[in-house]
């Protein structure tokens, strides 16, 4: 009777031990995971802004409104600050290159916030996770020149000093752009002038016509350039046809060409409802092309037309097999007179 | 003392407290995640395209239940891309506060530090980061580490990019790696930051961003690391050193 008692008590003992044993290790374990201190020191830096982009044409002393969302996702609060800077077109890709040296232009006085307790360019603390709606107010004045401004909202964080650490403080700002035209009539001087239709990936070139692998799929580059007095948006297609009067289209991608730039146009596939690159996308047909083909462009100002249009030529042959069947040929002619030495 | 029932009760109530603990913290975050996408507006996408009226013309990519679009006579406007029918807003992350760089080596390429930029561009149609610093890297003594000029024999400045492989090249200067990059990086080359102390102004310099020429969709977490890297001579006065990194991240137009 007491060997099993002493038997019981030992082997309490024991599933005691084991039992602490794992609690300390889970603990610690635990503790570890949520009190890392790689997750306290690892703080980011994250601002959202919704709207991207506002278009507005209006009329001289007219006024909108139009409310824009900052969320900060970073893990810390953060104190910002709204300005607005003018930009240019800085690349044919719709980049654009603030001008921070333009901010006494005239049009920034047209420019407000309608919150009650934040006015533009004030500092405000925005909390973690935390967002904040603002209320741009947007108004011209009667006598306005008629013209396009372009301009960028931008928030930036405020930093505040470190102390003796060599480091480089990061700054984030996070920006959206406002394209206005002022006008009376609404109808601008809109012009274009097509600067480059052309094969990006031709091998060669002869005259007018351009040469292509029959197994490489064509892209294309369409760079359209601001000729008039306001923005515009070219809608159109490109359309392939080739010599058996098949025809392939893309669509053209509507973006915005400022006045005084260039872009170069990307296409649009409304399979997947996203941007594209202006290539005839694979299927049975455009896998191997074969022959003489054209590529027209249409487009309009704002509206799908053919007020512009351009062509181009090119062949399609199959290089690949060609190179490779010479290769051969070649190849298999020096064997022998290898083998004869 | 404690018996079983007591030590497993115990840990059953840590474990209960901990889960809570962790469910309440996922429950304060108004963000929906997931390795694709991140909503920060969670309602639905329900409008899209123009409505028009005789007066004047109203056309949201939207779907926001308040879009606080005001409108009156007088004007046309649009708000969002038109062939981009998202709410998802443009969102620009980066890894950390700053770079700190700490006590520095000299003439060695392994002082460096990295930094991970996130770009969602899904409801933009294209986007750039910039970058520019404000001074080169000044001690409160008003001494500097010079920006670097990369190896003489492959030389870089702010724009151009160049070989730094020597440890007798001194300065500091930074390469990129990832989504969106532009090519010049791809070889593992460094530039120097932008510097906008000197004059004239040096603008501000593309560190990701997307071109037509790559096939490039909208999408969204575009991820990018810069690494940063100070070498430094024996000659180098000690010293705080400290400067400012600004990102800018803005949508094309």
């Amino acid at each position: 009777m007491i060997k099993k008692n002493k038997l019981n008590n030992n082997s309490k003992k024991r599933f005691l031990k084991i039992n602490i044993c794992f609690f300390t290790f889970l603990c610690s374990f635990l503790a570890l995971g949520f009190f890392s201190p790689n997750k306290v020191q690892a703080q980011s830096l994250e601002l959202g802004l919704y709207p991207p982009l506002l278009e507005v044409m209006i009329k001289p002393g007219k006024s909108i409104t139009q409310v824009y969302k900052v969320i900060n996702s970073s893990d810390v609060d953060l104190i910002l600050k709204s300005k607005i800077i003018p930009f240019q077109a800085a690349d044919e890709f719709g980049g654009i290159q603030l001008l921070e040296n333009q901010t006494s232009s005239l049009s920034l006085e047209w420019f407000s916030f309608q919150n009650a307790d934040l006015n533009l360019g004030d500092q405000f603390v925005l909390k973690a996770g935390g967002n904040q709606q603002v209320v741009l107010k947007i108004k011209v004045p009667e006598n306005a020149p008629e013209n396009d401004y372009y301009l960028t909202l931008l928030f930036e964080n405020q930093l505040e000093p470190m102390l003796g650490l060599s480091a480089s403080q990061a700054q984030i700002k996070i920006g959206a752009n406002i394209l206005l035209t002022v006008s009376s009539s609404g109808e601008p001087l809109k012009k274009a002038g097509i600067e480059e239709f052309s094969l990006d990936n031709a091998l060669f070139k002869i005259g007018s016509y351009s040469f292509i692998d029959s197994f490489t799929q064509p892209r294309f580059i369409l760079k359209v350039k601001n000729l008039g007095k306001t923005l515009f948006k070219p809608m159109g297609t490109i359309t392939v046809s080739g010599w058996t009067q098949q025809k392939y289209l893309l669509d053209l991608l509507p973006e915005n060409i400022i006045t005084a730039s260039s872009r170069q146009l990307r296409c649009f596939s409304t399979a997947n409802n996203q941007p594209i690159s202006c290539v005839l996308t694979p299927n049975w047909q455009t896998k191997l092309l074969i022959g003489n083909y054209q590529a027209q462009v249409d487009f309009g100002l704002d509206k799908i037309s053919s007020d512009y249009q351009t062509k181009t030529q090119f062949i399609a042959l199959p290089f690949s097999i060609l190179a490779i069947v010479v290769f051969l040929i070649i190849f298999l002619g020096l064997i022998p007179r290898f083998w004869k030495k | 003392m404690f018996n079983f029932k007591s030590i497993k009760i115990i840990s059953l109530i840590f474990l209960l407290f901990l889960f809570l603990s962790s469910k309440k913290v996922e429950a304060a975050s108004p963000n929906l995640n997931s390795d694709n996408y991140r909503i920060t507006w969670p309602n639905l996408n329900m409008a899209g395209g123009g409505s028009t009226s005789a007066d004047y013309n109203i056309s949201i990519t939207g779907g926001q239940t308040s879009p606080g679009l005001f409108s009156s006579t007088g004007f046309k406007i649009r708000s969002g891309f038109q062939y981009i029918h998202s709410i998802i807003p443009f969102s620009f992350r980066i890894s950390a506060l700053s770079l700190n760089f700490g006590e520095l080596t000299t003439n060695v390429l392994t002082n460096k530090k990295e930094l991970t930029l996130k770009v969602n561009s899904g409801s933009a149609g294209g986007y750039q980061v910039t970058v520019q610093e404000n001074k080169a890297l000044t001690s409160t003594a008003g001494t500097t580490i010079i920006d670097t000029s990369c190896d003489v024999a492959d030389a870089c400045d702010q724009n151009d990019s160049g070989t730094w492989a020597l440890t007798t090249t001194y300065g500091f200067g930074y390469t990129m790696t990832g989504k969106d990059v532009p090519t010049e990086f791809s070889t593992g080359k460094y530039k120097r930051f932008a510097n906008a102390s000197n004059l004239p102004a040096e603008n501000p310099v593309k560190i990701m961003g997307l071109t037509p020429a790559e096939d490039v969709v909208a999408e969204r977490n575009k991820i990018a690391t810069m690494s940063a890297r100070i070498n430094i001579g024996g000659l180098q006065a000690a010293g705080v050193y400290q400067n400012i990194l600004t990102f800018t991240a803005i949508p094309t137009f």
